[in-house]
């Protein structure tokens, strides 16, 4: 057994319960053979609850309504409510796949407490709500020939998931966009790497943040929100810290990547440790 | 009074007459003799076409009731035309109410193979369409369509909210917009410090693009419905493109039948709506060695719907005719089928596949025979087989369902037509108990068959029981009989009757006989059945019931119980009664005696005062009561007192028979005049002192015979019998060789005064017109002893009267 084939300990982190939903079922879906144990982590992102309250603002429902957003009190309670049911979630499909599982909860921006929490373990997935049964596995790849694992890990869910491989690189000095011959998709820029996958049916988003070209928390946010899918990360931990909020937030060209640190500060949640499960 | 010579006693058949050894060509054949009357009504019913001219047919059990009404029933069913089979089948429309199709014989087996291989057949082809590369690129196409369209709305909103600053932000709840300032996503407290203008702006652009997004949310189902019912059209097509020809040449197969062209319709409408049914587990399944073209996937319960439930199928080429069913043990369930269930996740379920014939179902159509008494002994049989026919449909009705007892899914199959003729055998009096107390029996069962017990005996009686009785030694793969054999059974034929004038008609009980008489045969190495094996059949089959007898001659014969064969008594004569349990039939003398003296008129039974005697037996003493009233001193009072008794009777007594011996006992008491204790009496006897016929005459002579024999036959021993019993005589040989050698007499009388005559040795004394009888008859003194009474009890009174009545002015 090589190195790639050995199974992964792999983090599901979210936001809220909807978008945790759609990470714990592609987990079960390739949970054989792959993951060895299961991670959660629900981070609590205040900056929704401080941007709620305008005049006109509502919540669209996955159905399509119009309701009024909650209070802020709503919000916790809503989180509570979310937290219980990611938990459920994770040990239901922690026991079908007969794995290990551990759950955490933290407050503060989600890419920065995702990517912190990310250390111990193998591989991340952040989640986001998704409906999706077909489509590609989508791997970005840095402008060089991509790593061997994150080729080996795409292949192997993409098999598990009865989907193909669609790799996306960004053009670098060696190579120019999409030549003649073939080979990966290939932009000029990041924005038009997260425009390409904002119009892909992706299943799965797979990104290594240690081999590029995405390498910084703002960019992973960026491509969650592009991709609107789950979005396995490689090497979560290495990634370059930004500025933290849970939005899509138009990269003006014209700005510098923002500054590090978020404004709840990092791990302060109420478990600031990840804890096995309650059975030991 | 006539002695009956020994050649009366008898009257056996002659070896000679009858032919040499009789070997039938075949079993079949013997039909019944002296049962015409039955036979026809049998005709009636099984030749009849009105529905319901249904049979039931009585008489002695033993009779050959039963072979002769299948024999008949054959005859008939081999003329009429093979019923069609039946079958149910899934209801696709309502699954609770199973259709029951009918087609013609043996096209039920072809049709459930064909429907095995249709869904074989598909099993395989199905799921090869759906995975083959031409479905699945159709199918993602659809998908990626429905998927594609979403998200590219979904895009298209994200990049215009991107483009306008608003950021799209995911809560528990759903997708909420906020503005974006210097790359953060405004606080609420920041807005309210902007300017309106810019406010207003905010709250225009979150406005617009949230109804958006909700446009684009609230489209997201409809597509995707859209995208189902395309997939299910694409689904639809691939199995209808499988379905159409394998269809086609099913049709083709089973073309002529309109019943199962409708259902085969059904059939593939429904598999083409279900085609997912054929691409379930199919990776899973484990087909052992074989391959999967090769696998049984029509015994998978999923495809459980598409099954043919047989219930009644008939082999074109074995099954002639109409059927003839009969049914040992006819329950409810197995009369009219059932409905089984099964226990499924702790609840009982069932489908049409689980119901099962009943009798009434494989009868349909022929003919179907029970057991009378046994189906009204079970619950709810008869009830039910009335409802059938009565209706002329099955309907399957379970019995916890009746009663209430379970309370689970069922079923309301389809009513099957019915026509059949049901043929009850029973006894006799079951028929009337019907008759009188259920008033449809009349309405269903419109002919009786009344077998005989017995038929009379001459040349062609002869001839028809000899060849009856070969062909049931045939049947049964006996030895054949030799002519002296064939003549001993039918003596014993005669013997059963209890009339030498009949032979009896208990067929079974002479099969039994030769049966035994085979075994015997088999034990001397013999080719044929002899004289001598039913002879020691007889003997046997007597010895092995006579422990009773046996006991009793001894205590006879040990003088526990008291019985005088010689001498003469005064009030006593040997009385004659029969014992019967089972087979085993035997007589016995008792002792009756009877005691008088002045008194009122009243003749005391002691039998009926201790209630051992039953009511005709008490009947026949108030008779005998009347009769010596009403021909004895018949001008004074009558002003007897006598007692009578079976002495050493422990046991109940009944009937009249000895109604004469105990009318002779009270003559002689009266008269002093004592009765010859030699002879022994049997006979009834009417007020007009006439001796009536009674039953069992043989055995109570053999009885009185066997008793007598044992002590030494002294020729003056006797039995003195009705004369009109004489005819039913046919006494063991013992007894006959006895008779012709003198050593004992069987007597016939005709009236009590013949009977005293001869037990008393002295005349009657016949009255004439004016009441007086001849000077020392027996019956003059009988007169004269009522008078004394009369006289005495005349004194007595007179006696008895108060002093005053007399000295009375």
């Amino acid at each position: 057994m090589t190195a790639h084939d050995r199974k992964k300990r792999v983090l599901i982190a979210a936001g809220n319960y909807a978008d945790a939903a759609a990470a714990i079922r592609l987990a079960k879906g390739i949970a054989p053979g792959l993951i060895a144990k299961l991670g959660g982590l629900l981070v609590h992102d205040e900056a929704i609850a401080d941007a709620t309250g305008l005049p006109v603002q509502r919540v669209v429902t996955s159905g399509g309504m119009l309701v009024q957003a909650p209070s802020r009190q709503g919000f916790e309670n809503l989180m509570e409510s979310d937290a219980r049911a990611f938990r459920s979630g994770l040990s239901n499909a922690a026991s079908a796949c007969a794995v290990e599982w551990a759950f955490e909860r933290r407050r503060g921006d989600l890419i920065a407490g995702v990517c912190q929490a990310a250390g111990g373990w193998d591989l991340l997935i952040v989640g986001h709500r998704s409906d999706r049964r077909i489509g590609p596995v989508v791997r970005v790849d840095p402008s060089r020939k991509p790593g061997e694992d994150t080729a080996t890990i795409a292949r192997r869910i993409a098999e598990r998931l009865a989907a193909k491989v669609s790799a996306i690189s960004m053009a670098g000095p060696d190579n120019v966009p999409n030549p003649p011959g073939g080979g990966p998709d290939t932009v000029r820029s990041e924005q038009d790497l997260l425009a390409r996958i904002n119009r892909i049916n992706a299943a799965l988003v797979i990104v290594d943040l240690a081999a590029g070209p995405l390498r910084g928390r703002e960019q992973l946010r960026h491509l969650l929100e592009a991709s609107r899918c789950p979005v396995l990360v490689l090497n979560a931990a290495r990634a370059e810290p930004a500025i933290a909020h849970t939005v899509v937030i138009p990269p003006p060209p014209s700005h510098p990547e923002p500054p590090s640190g978020g404004d709840f500060g990092e791990g302060s949640g109420e478990n600031s440790h990840p804890r096995n499960n309650r059975d030991e | 009074m006539i002695e009956i010579p020994a050649s009366e006693m008898g009257n056996r058949h002659a070896p000679e007459a009858l032919s040499t050894v009789l070997r039938p060509e075949t079993a079949e054949g013997g039909a019944l003799i002296g049962q015409r009357r039955a036979s026809d009504a049998i005709r009636l019913s099984a030749g009849i076409g009105h529905g319901l001219f249904n049979l039931f047919v009585s008489g002695p059990s033993g009779s050959g009731r039963h072979a002769e009404v299948l024999r008949i029933l054959r005859q008939h069913a081999e003329d009429r035309p093979a019923p069609g089979d039946w079958v149910y089948v899934n209801n696709f429309d309502d699954p609770q109410k199973p259709r029951a199709l009918k087609l013609p014989a043996g096209k039920a087996i072809l049709l459930r193979d064909c429907m095995q291989k249709v869904i074989d057949d598909l099993a395989s082809e199905i799921p090869a369409l759906f995975e083959s590369e031409d479905y699945q690129s159709q199918r993602r196409l659809i998908e990626e369509e429905v998927e594609q369209t979403h998200e590219t709305a979904m895009a298209e909103f994200a990049e215009q909210a991107g483009s306008e600053n608003i950021a799209l932000m995911r809560t528990p709840m759903g997708y909420m917009l906020t503005s974006i300032r210097e790359g953060h996503p405004l606080k609420t407290e920041d807005y309210n410090k902007l300017p309106a203008d810019e406010r207003a702006e905010i709250d225009e652009k979150i406005s617009r693009l949230q109804e958006r997004l909700a446009e684009i949310m609230q489209e997201a189902p409809r597509l995707e419905r859209q995208g189902r019912e395309r997939i299910e059209q694409l689904n639809a097509t691939v199995a209808e493109r499988a379905v159409q020809d394998r269809f086609e040449e099913v049709t083709e197969e089973l073309s002529g039948l309109d019943a199962v062209s409708a259902y085969l319709a059904d059939v593939r409408a429904d598999i083409v709506a279900n085609a997912e049914l054929f691409l379930k587990d199919v990776d899973d399944e484990d087909l052992g060695p074989f391959p999967e073209a090769l696998g049984k996937a029509h015994e998978e319960p999923k495809f459980g719907r598409y099954w043919v439930n047989i219930m009644v199928s008939h082999q074109t080429g074995t099954d002639r005719g109409a059927p003839i069913k009969q049914e040992d043990l006819p329950t409810l369930d197995r009369l009219t089928g059932r409905i089984e269930h099964v226990s499924h996740m702790g609840s009982l379920v069932t489908n049409f596949s689980m119901i099962k014939p009943g009798v009434l179902h494989h009868a349909n159509g022929g003919y179907l025979v029970l057991d009378a008494s046994r189906i009204l002994s079970e619950p709810f049989a008869w009830d039910a087989l009335k409802r059938c026919l009565k209706n002329r449909r099955i309907t399957i009705t379970s019995l916890a369902e009746r009663i209430s007892l379970a309370s689970t899914t069922t079923l309301e199959p389809d009513a099957i037509p019915l026509s059949v003729r049901v043929v009850l055998v029973g006894e006799r009096w079951l028929y009337t108990l019907l008759v009188m107390f259920d008033p449809d029996f009349s309405e269903l069962f419109k002919v009786q068959a009344d077998f005989e017990e017995d038929v009379d005996r001459n040349d062609e009686t002869v001839t028809g029981m000899s060849a009856l009785l070969a062909c049931q030694a045939a049947r049964e793969e006996l030895r054949p009989l030799d002519p002296a054999a064939l003549a001993r059974l039918l003596d014993e034929a005669v013997r059963l009757a209890e009339d030498s004038r009949k032979f009896s008609l208990r067929i079974e009980a002479l099969t039994e006989l030769m049966c035994e008489a085979d075994h015997y045969a088999g034990l001397r190495g013999g080719e044929t059945i002899e004289a001598t094996d039913i002879d020691a059949t007889v003997e046997a089959k007597d010895r092995r019931a006579a422990r009773v007898r046996d006991r009793m001659q001894e205590a006879i014969a040990r003088g526990t119980i008291l019985i005088d064969t010689s001498g003469s008594k005064v009030g006593q004569v040997n009385g004659l009664s029969v014992f019967a349990l089972g087979d085993s039939v035997f007589g016995r003398p008792s002792r009756i005696t009877a005691r008088v003296r002045m008194g009122t008129g009243k003749l005391i039974d002691i039998e009926r005062e201790v209630e051992l005697g039953g009511p005709l037996h008490s009947k026949g003493v108030m008779i005998l009561s009347g009769y010596l009233a009403s021909t004895f001193a018949l001008d004074v009072p009558f002003s007897l007192h006598a007692s009578l008794v079976f002495e050493q009777s422990y046991g109940g007594v009944d009937g009249d028979s000895a109604s004469s011996a105990e009318l002779y006992a009270l003559l002689s008491a009266l008269s002093g005049l004592p009765i010859d204790q030699g002879l022994a009496v049997t006979g009834s006897v009417n007020q007009a002192g006439e001796v009536q016929a009674i039953g069992g005459v043989n055995h109570k002579i053999e009885g009185f015979f066997d008793v007598c024999m044992s002590r030494g036959l002294t020729g003056r021993q006797g039995v003195i019998i009705p004369k009109a019993n004489v005819e039913h005589l046919i006494l063991r040989p013992k007894v006959v060789e006895a008779v012709e050698a003198g050593q004992f007499r069987v007597l016939a009388v005709g009236t009590i005064a013949e009977g005293i005559e001869a037990l008393t040795g002295v005349a009657a004394g016949a009255g004439d017109n004016d009441g007086s009888f001849a000077q020392d008859s027996v019956f003059a003194r009988v007169d004269q002893r009522l008078r004394a009474f009369a006289d005495k009890r005349r004194d007595f009174a007179r006696r008895m009267r108060p002093e005053s009545d007399g000295g009375a002015p």
